[in-house]
């Protein structure tokens, strides 16, 4: 397994230097000039252009590319944001703890929900109890995050007054406070995982229950939940990770709508807010983090599988 | 569901506002930590730096300059104690109030005046056109600065005094350090933006929020507060702004009572906000004009016989009503300046071009004597300014049915505000321009801004209001700029955009403008 996993990881490097160089040739070819947009609509052009050459904007692509991934592979310093006024580590890492969090409690919530919903479908297929879980599963999967986020906000924030409506409290300053603000965004992002989960669920519960092995347990007398959650189950979620991989991943791109519309100050926000201000170095560091994020991911799903299904192995 | 009709669905559904009972004015109180939701975080707090919107409305809680404007937008001092015009309008000496300190304890000397004058000088392209005849500047005392030019000069007292890209003053010594190895000036960040206003910088978490605390050691001016002048006293504890940057959170917030006061508010949102007794709202100027500028460099545009056929095309009245859901949102005014603006607002000049009315036959037989022959014409716009999209949207097809082959180029904003630098890439881009406090303070009047008005007349007319320091003739010469300007038609503008000011009754105090100055507000909760 060991062999395996250092593989797996030596064969990143390359799919990494692959993402660095395209975005970094992307965030350049699409239009729109950062400086511009830091010195506002009443800049001259002159005053545009002495700051572009203060930022080395005004070099040569294929320079501005070497400098820096020379600085990057070399020093692992992916530069200085335009716009923050740190450095790019810097302000993903402070970046880290929200989103983690956010697609945690989201994932959390993804799989107990949709794990919860996709068995009580199985068992009970072809009722009304089975129909109204799928209407549900739909219903998550279909409503934009954007919207069920607001209308979130409407309920819970501005009626009730339950919860705040945007914003975030880094957990040092509370966890009841963190919680609070993260329990609408958690819930939007939650959902809509929550449907195709429970869809896949049900679709491979129903498949193995209808098993030899399942039947042979049934009639040799053992209870209906013991059957259902000690013998189906763990074959049953086998095809769910993979979807519960996909899920958390398309979680952590959730977070770009869900953080901006909750104003939390989390990775997905910063990636969109790098991109509409052209904060290159940002963009470039952002990328460059998911995809390696989406590297652990897979690797992490990968060595469950053998851990679920004994006859995956790998070594 | 389209994004357009799932956003009128949230503000229709938002109106289930919390209701608070709004109270008698009450005397002002110390206290209170007030939430400001904003649309961004800012780019920079630097205003010698920076022109953004954004960081205006936050570092004018933290920086002052030598003079400001009061409520008749007349100059008046702010940290200059006296000033007086000499020679001709040759010499400008400015004298300080004494007792005036740094948010670092620091006394402001002549010194830092002189630093910052000079910094000024060299970030500002707008200042070095408006003072290239200065001989000498120099700080002769502890407590005097003065300004030498060969020539008389009217510009330079406005350009001190109006909010864009203002003269701050910082101490000395954070211009030495903030300095490359030439000798260029950088941007000052961090702990070392360090004024002298009535709160101070605490923290900045970009993109989580920018903390302002009172200064303890603010020197108070003795008049009674005027605008932005006189009197500044900070009641509040602490200001905090909070960047959200979604439109429909911010008025969330702000009706849930979790903000104070939001920032850059939609103007669809105005009626929801308007029937909730617990936030007080209102439309309020001056405005910047909803325009479209052309390329004047580059393109039929140069010649103005296009420019004045295009104009004949559109109809303002449907281009502005075409932009906004409430007309209470746009002023259709052929005036350069809001008449907010005072001495500088004139409403009946330019009316019969402006107010022409639609003409498309003439248009046709305008655009026929010129030598455009329906060349595609680029039209680059975006939608992340609803009004600059929809503008442009009913403008153009306005100047199709008069011959214009125009195109509409949409993109973000960073596209457009990067595009409209190169003439090759456009013939009218969009955007919004703002009368700045001056007639010389426009910079779409300048030749270097993009769309490029470099036209002998308006060039001549801009020279005149420089060097013309009595105040009646200046005003006469602003006259005569906004003549040329119905004219000339530098650019497409179709009326006035205002602004929704909208904060929870706990906010005393608040002055009605589209800027924010939040020194003098107070919480009653």
């Amino acid at each position: 397994m060991a062999r395996y996993i250092g593989r797996r990881v030596f064969g990143a490097v390359p799919l990494v230097l692959i993402v660095a160089t395209l975005v970094f040739v992307l965030a350049r070819i699409v239009p729109g000039d950062p400086v511009a947009l830091l010195l506002g609509d009443q800049a001259s052009t002159e005053d545009i252009a002495r700051i572009r050459a203060q930022l080395g904007l005004d070099r040569p692509l294929p320079v501005q590319y070497a400098l820096w991934l020379s600085r990057a592979v070399l020093h692992l310093d992916m530069g200085q944001s335009f716009y923050l006024k740190r450095s790019v580590v810097q302000a993903i890492v402070q970046r880290i703890e929200p989103t983690f969090l956010l697609a945690a409690l989201g994932a959390a919530l993804a799989i107990a929900i949709g794990v919860s919903l996709g068995i009580l479908a199985a068992v009970h297929r072809n009722t009304v109890v089975d129909g109204a879980v799928m209407m549900m599963a739909l219903a998550g999967l279909s409503v934009p995050s954007f919207l069920f986020g607001l209308i979130l906000i409407l309920v819970f924030a501005v009626h009730f007054h339950v919860f705040p409506s945007s914003g975030y409290v880094p957990v040092q300053d509370g966890w009841t406070a963190t919680l609070r603000y993260l329990a609408l965004p958690a819930v939007t992002i939650g959902v809509g995982g929550a449907g195709i989960i429970a869809r896949i669920t049900r679709s491979s519960m129903l498949d193995v229950l209808r098993a030899p092995y399942v039947q042979t347990a049934r009639s040799k007398g053992l209870p209906g939940r013991g059957v259902v959650l000690k013998h189906a189950l763990r074959n049953a979620l086998i095809p769910t990770m993979t979807v519960i991989s996909l899920t958390i991943a398309s979680l952590v791109a959730g977070t770009l709508v869900v953080e901006t519309v909750f104003a939390i100050p989390g990775s997905g926000r910063l990636v969109v807010q790098s991109v509409a201000r052209r904060d290159y170095p940002v963009i470039q560091g952002a990328v460059m983090f998911v995809a390696l994020l989406y590297v652990l991911v897979n690797l992490i799903m990968d060595v469950l599988y053998a851990y679920l299904d004994p006859r995956v192995r790998y070594d | 569901m389209p994004r357009p009709l799932a956003c009128a669905v949230c503000i229709a559904i938002l109106t289930f506002g919390a209701l608070a009972p709004g109270g008698a004015q009450p005397s002002p109180q110390r206290g209170g930590v007030m939430r400001v939701a904003t649309n961004a975080d800012p780019p920079g707090l630097d205003l010698m730096w920076q022109t953004s919107t954004i960081s205006l409305n936050i570092s004018q809680q933290v920086f002052e300059t030598l003079l400001t404007l009061d409520a008749q937008k007349r100059i008046a001092p702010e940290l200059a104690e006296s000033y007086a015009v000499s020679n001709g309008g040759k010499t400008f000496t400015f004298k300080f109030r004494p007792g005036v300190k740094f948010h670092n304890g620091a006394e402001m000397t002549s010194a830092d005046v002189l630093g910052s004058f000079q910094r000024w000088l060299a970030l500002s392209s707008r200042a070095r056109q408006i003072l290239k005849d200065m001989t000498s500047a120099t700080a002769p005392d502890k407590s005097t600065f003065v300004v030498e030019l060969s020539q008389p000069n009217g510009a330079f007292l406005p350009a001190l005094a109006i909010p864009n890209q203002r003269m701050v003053v910082f101490p000395k010594s954070v211009l030495d350090k903030n300095r490359d190895s030439s000798g260029k000036p950088l941007e000052v960040k961090g702990t070392d933006l360090i004024g002298t206003g009535p709160y101070r910088l605490a923290e900045w978490k970009p993109d989580q929020y920018v903390r302002l605390v009172r200064f303890a050691g603010y020197a108070s001016r003795p008049e009674p507060s005027n605008y932005m002048a006189g009197a500044r006293h900070a009641y509040l504890d602490e200001i905090r702004f909070v960047p959200v940057p979604d439109d429909l959170t911010r008025v969330a917030g702000l009706i849930s009572g979790e903000y104070d006061l939001a920032l850059s508010l939609p103007g669809s949102a105005y009626d929801q906000l308007k029937a909730n007794p617990a936030i007080a709202a209102q439309i309020v100027g001056p405005g910047s004009a909803a325009v479209g500028v052309f390329n004047k460099k580059r393109g039929p545009f140069v010649d103005v016989q296009v420019r004045r056929a295009a104009w004949l095309a559109v109809d303002p009245q449907k281009v502005m009503a075409g932009a906004f859901d409430n007309a209470l949102l746009y002023r259709l005014t052929p005036a350069l300046a809001g008449k907010e603006w005072g001495v500088w607002a004139f409403p009946n000049v330019g009316t019969d071009v402006y107010a022409h009315g639609r003409d498309v036959a003439k248009a046709r037989d305008l655009l026929r004597e010129t030598t455009y022959k329906g060349e595609p014409l680029r039209w680059i716009t975006t939608r992340d300014y609803a009004y600059m999209y929809r503008s442009a949207l009913v403008a153009s097809d306005e100047m199709k049915e008069a011959g214009f082959n125009v195109r509409l180029v949409v993109s973000d904003w960073a596209t457009v505000i990067s595009d409209r630098n190169n003439p090759d890439r456009y013939e009218i881009f969009s955007t919004g321009i703002g009368f700045e406090g001056d007639p010389t303070s426009t910079a779409a009047f300048t030749p270097g801004w993009p769309g490029w008005y470099d036209s002998p007349r308006n060039n001549k007319n801009y020279e005149a209001l420089v060097a013309t320091v009595e105040p009646a003739k200046r005003r006469e010469l602003a006259k005569d700029q906004q003549r040329l300007f119905w004219d000339e038609i530098p650019y497409l503008r179709f009326g006035e955009v205002l602004t929704l000011l909208a904060y929870r009754r706990s906010i005393q105090g608040m002055y009605p403008d589209n800027s924010y100055y939040l020194w003098n507000v107070w919480l009653t909760k």
